[in-house]
């Protein structure tokens, strides 16, 4: 089972909030946990123009440090960036991306570019993890399977789940 | 391992045991850009390159950087 989860929450222009999470095993300190999930936040910030609100394990992750973490006019938590990795074992795990920013979408296609330096480094993050002071600390499925490799990574539309 | 994947090991080599993702994308076409991640990955498995991705404090950002691997191939560039 997993342990721990880290819980992000974006918010868009209109005020709207939705939530994207991580699951890990219970293998590290608060303290690096911390320092992953400022690291994932900072490329969350990059890959949405959405503002992440917060993010929280338990207690909350100071993300304050994040730089330009604002709301664009132009940001819409209904434009999802859809990502499906692949464990080790083979399972699929879906995460979505509140307010991607459509400037990563390839024009004339709804692919996210896997060349864009900052999609990448959420793709590699993903799968090789991001490394800490205490060690390199990678995502898992529920089973604490790790993920080594993504399926796709797209722009999808939903209906929100909340209106204020 | 095919031309682009060779491209790519030439490059993390020439610039000498690691190098940011967006100078790899300096040295690669569109067509080759697009495709640099796919190839990359068998790349890791076997050892030859590995991606760290890092928080850098001092400039908020978080960087990937593709390094050279612990398993060394004959050269081929």
């Amino acid at each position: 089972m997993v342990a721990v989860q880290i819980i992000y929450s974006v918010i868009d222009d209109s005020n709207d909030t939705a939530q994207t999470s991580l699951n890990f095993p219970l293998d590290w300190t608060i303290a690096q946990f911390g320092e992953f999930g400022v690291a994932m936040a900072t490329l969350l910030d990059a890959l949405l123009s959405g503002k992440v609100e917060k993010a929280e394990l338990c207690v909350g992750i100071d993300i304050s440090s994040l730089t330009s973490n604002t709301a664009l006019s132009t940001s819409d938590i209904e434009e999802i960036g859809a990502f499906q990795f692949r464990t080790v074992s083979g399972f699929p795990v879906k995460m979505n991306l509140p307010c991607i920013d459509e400037l990563l979408v390839l024009s004339g296609s709804d692919d996210l570019d896997q060349a864009d330096a900052d999609i990448v480094a959420f793709i590699s993050a993903m799968e090789s993890g991001i490394v800490t002071a205490g060690g390199t600390i990678t995502p898992c499925d529920v089973g604490e399977d790790d993920i080594v490799s993504t399926d796709f990574a797209r722009e999808r539309f939903r209906a929100s789940g909340q209106r204020r | 391992m095919n031309e682009l994947q060779m491209k790519i090991v030439g490059l993390v080599e020439k610039a000498g045991t690691s190098i940011t993702w967006e100078s790899l994308m300096n040295g690669l076409d569109y067509r080759e850009q697009q495709q640099a991640l796919k190839m990359i990955r068998p790349l890791q498995k076997q050892g030859i390159i590995d991606r760290e991705v890092k928080h850098d404090k001092a400039s908020g950002k978080v960087v990937l950087t593709i390094k050279r691997g612990k398993t060394k191939i004959e050269s081929s560039t």
